[in-house]
């Protein structure tokens, strides 16, 4: 399953991203979303999700297309 | 004396800047987001017999830059001359800070921790370990408060430490597995590497080596630098956090709760955005209104009363009053409005809701086909269309940054609210809801041109959207107050310098040639005449409104000043009367006024009501200059005036600024559609105002 599948308020780990070397996802790895890091989807609004990575408490706005790179338990 | 160089790097938003203002006392740009510094900015000082020369990098997540801000950024850690960098973390994060600190020991050059934000840890109730810290990373590390400047100096000292024993950086250790691959591969390239960083960069752009370290390692090395870098961040922050009774974010998620909320979220936006400029106004009008009258009834007859005792030759009399008093001094009398409205700006952009916004206008910029991103700098615009068309710096593609850049200059700027304040107040019942109106037309105009902009030459795909929500923090007054001081100095000087300037030419060029009668019959007001056919259609026929625009056409503060000039001098004024005047009684009911308007102000906010400028009658039948121009101008071609003045792209700054960032053709390109978009915008509302209205 995807970032972009979860519903509000859902709680998942992130397994890791599928893709290799993409400039954007290393970003979003280095803001805190990475594999291990356990989230909970605060807000989905249009294209975007609110995701809170709850072990770092920070709060990230992430649009699907990213999203959907994502892999979460 | 040593020189020091030193760059400050680190997570956006971290407290970069704020650590270089207050070391330096500068009033560099902060604010709560992420993306605030998009260049860098060096300052230079001296300090306990070391010339320091600090230079503030923009935020980045890791040195892989995707924005040109970024790009920046990473290429001056890898290649410029520095002589120790200062890692800046936010204390309260310090896992995702880390992974930066570690990319950047990959360097392998003198660095200090700065661990900033260290109230904010403290009130979360974590315990950090500085000496463990300090320990495993083999860097010197100090606790720093930005804001207050608690440990800033012993930041400094650990730099001249750090400086001074800087022939053995530290050099970090991953797991075996990749230190080998690392070794090997340097072997096998015959060149030493510089850093751990060159080594890795050696490794990834050789296809063979990235293949084989990839066999060896069974992932990419990218990814398993990137693993190695996390797990040591995260340990190294799991090991250094003592206390655990960590307190959760729960006043920006309730605040978040209805901030974000789809539709009262931007409920609450429009009415936050129009309460603004009515408390603006409301508690403005006032002061306004006695600066003006004082300018007027008391500095304008004391300095022609002075001057004519001591027998200055009237010309000069003259000048004081018409081009100082009359047209710097008319800029002036807007000081409040700039400052209040200042305060609220700085405020918005301090306490983390700017981020907000972009993320709710998001979904509505997508339809469009353009995207969140953009928003910070179309919101910056409101604040200065320079900083914002620097801010598009933080875009990673070349079209959308032209794109956004050419939608800027229509965000309406506190310059052209100044104008816009003296017409609403004087032409309309409700000047809020007037300005308000021409707002929304910026943000229209630049919306359409955005479109038609992305249906021909900036063709393109809304790009990812990626943002960081920093939490809710209340500014100090102390800050916003310093901040809100030096918009207002800035505001003052440009009166007192370029306005100046600008006043004289004006003024000179009322007055020639030698002999005239009248300004009627001066060099300006022939230059006036003949553009005037140009704005005829818009109901400017008044060859002294044109005239106004012409100067404008450097800075939209600038209109008012000539305006003043212009209306003031072809209102031919008594001074010899003035010299008569006594002066006590004058000062005596300018301090009665100013009384008064304290009052008022704060009447005025507080009740529902509009504060209006009252259009005074003066009693000796000498025309007020709110009054001249009142009967200069209708309701309708006021607005069309205004329309005209938010428009067309008119300010010399803003025109250098976007020339730098997309070049000089696009740029001039620009500045020719934004005219004819003006042109046209206000001929329909002024046709179409005069028929239904007329
Ligand atoms: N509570 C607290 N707030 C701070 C501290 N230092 C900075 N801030 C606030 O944090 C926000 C970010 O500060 P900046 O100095 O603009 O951050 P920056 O690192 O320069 O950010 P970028 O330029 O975007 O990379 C501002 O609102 C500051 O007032 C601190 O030590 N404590
Ligand atoms: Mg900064």
């Amino acid at each position: 399953m995807t970032l972009s599948e979860l519903k509000q308020d859902a709680e998942a780990e992130l397994l890791g991203s599928f893709s290799n070397n993409n400039p954007h996802i290393n970003k979003v790895e280095a803001m805190g979303l990475r594999s291990g890091a356990k989230i909970v989807i605060r807000k989905i609004h249009g294209r975007n999700i609110v995701v809170q990575v709850k072990d770092l408490g920070v709060d990230l706005v992430i649009d699907k297309e990213l999203a959907g790179m994502l892999e979460v338990s | 004396m040593s020189r020091i160089t030193v760059g400050l790097a680190g997570n956006p938003n971290v407290g970069k800047t704020t650590i270089l203002n207050n070391i330096a006392g500068k009033n560099l740009k902060v604010g709560n987001w992420a993306g605030v510094t998009v260049e860098k900015a060096e300052v230079e000082f001296t300090y306990n017999n070391y010339t320091l020369h600090i230079i503030d990098i923009p935020g980045i997540y890791n040195l892989t830059a995707t924005s040109d801000a970024e790009k920046a950024a990473v290429q001056f850690l890898v290649d410029g001359e520095i002589d120790v960098i200062v890692s800046v973390l936010d204390s309260s994060n310090l896992a995702r800070n880390l992974l930066l600190t570690v990319e950047l020991m990959e360097l392998e050059k003198p660095t200090v921790l700065a661990l900033n934000m260290a109230d904010e840890a403290r009130s979360k109730g974590l315990e950090l370990d500085l000496g463990k810290l300090k320990t495993i990373l083999q860097t010197d590390a100090c606790f720093t408060v930005a804001n207050s400047g608690e440990g800033i100096d012993e930041l400094l000292d650990k730099i001249i430490n750090c400086f001074e024993n800087s022939h053995d950086p530290a050099k970090l250790k991953y797991s075996e597995n990749v230190e080998s691959v690392l070794t090997t591969a340097a072997q096998k390239s015959g060149q030493p590497a510089q850093s751990k960083y060159d080594a890795i960069r050696a490794l990834e752009s050789s296809e063979q080596e990235a293949s084989e370290a990839e066999r060896t390692l069974g992932v990419g090395i990218t990814k398993a630098i990137n693993d190695e870098r996390w797990k040591l961040a995260s340990s190294i922050a799991k090991s250094v956090t003592a206390s655990s009774k960590v307190k959760e974010k729960s006043v920006s998620n309730k605040l978040d709760r209805v901030l974000l909320h789809p539709f009262m979220g931007i409920a609450i936006y429009i009415a936050l955005f129009y309460l603004m400029f009515k408390i603006s106004f409301d508690f403005s009008a006032p002061y306004m209104d006695w600066i003006d009258g004082f300018m007027n009834n008391f500095l304008a007859t004391a300095s022609s009363k002075l001057l004519i005792t001591l027998g200055v030759p009237d010309v000069v009399t003259r000048f004081v009053s018409e081009a100082v008093i009359g047209g710097v001094g008319f800029v002036l009398t807007f000081v409040p409005l700039v400052a209040i409205l200042y305060f609220f700006i700085t405020f918005f952009e301090m306490s983390g809701y700017l981020p907000r916004i972009v993320f709710m206008m998001d979904r509505f910029m997508h339809r469009l086909g353009l995207h969140g991103n953009m928003m910070t700098p179309l919101l910056l615009g409101f604040g200065c269309n320079v900083p914002a068309i620097m801010a598009t710096k933080n875009m990673s593609s070349k079209k959308d940054k032209i794109l956004v850049t050419m939608m800027i200059p229509f965000m309406s700027c506190p310059a052209r609210l100044v104008v816009f304040a003296f017409f609403a107040f004087i032409f309309f019942d409700n000047p809020a809801l007037v300005i308000v109106s021409l707002y929304g037309i910026g943000v229209i105009v630049a919306l359409i041109t955005a479109l038609l902009l992305r249906k021909s030459f900036l063709k393109g795909k809304a790009a990812n959207f990626l943002l960081e929500l920093p939490p809710y923090r209340l500014p100090s007054l102390k800050t916003v107050s310093r901040i809100v001081w030096a918009h207002v100095k800035r505001f003052i000087y440009k009166a007192g310098t370029f306005i100046f300037l600008v006043s004289i030419v004006v003024w000179v060029l009322l007055n020639l040639p030698p002999g005239i009668k009248s300004a009627d019959e001066s060099i300006a007001a022939r230059i006036g005449k003949t553009i005037t056919p140009v704005f005829e259609p818009i109901g400017l026929s008044d060859w002294r409104a044109t005239t106004s625009l012409i100067p404008g056409f450097l800075a939209r503060e600038v209109v008012l000043s000539s305006m003043g000039i212009i209306y003031k001098t072809s209102t031919e004024d008594s001074l010899r009367e003035k010299a008569d005047e006594n002066l006590a009684p004058l000062l005596k009911e300018q301090a009665v006024e100013l009384w008064e308007s304290i009052k008022s102000s704060f009447v005025s906010v507080a009740s529902l009501g509009f504060s209006t400028f009252e259009v005074e009658t003066s009693d000796e039948g000498s025309e007020g200059l709110r009054e001249t121009i009142q009967k200069s101008f209708t309701a309708s071609s006021a607005y069309s005036f205004m329309i005209l003045l938010l428009i067309y792209n008119s300010c010399v700054a803003t025109v250098a600024i976007m020339i730098r960032e997309i070049g000089r053709k696009a740029s001039f390109l620009f500045l020719g559609y934004s005219f004819v978009a003006a042109w046209l915008l206000a001929f329909v509302f002024y046709n179409v105002s005069n028929l239904l209205w007329p």
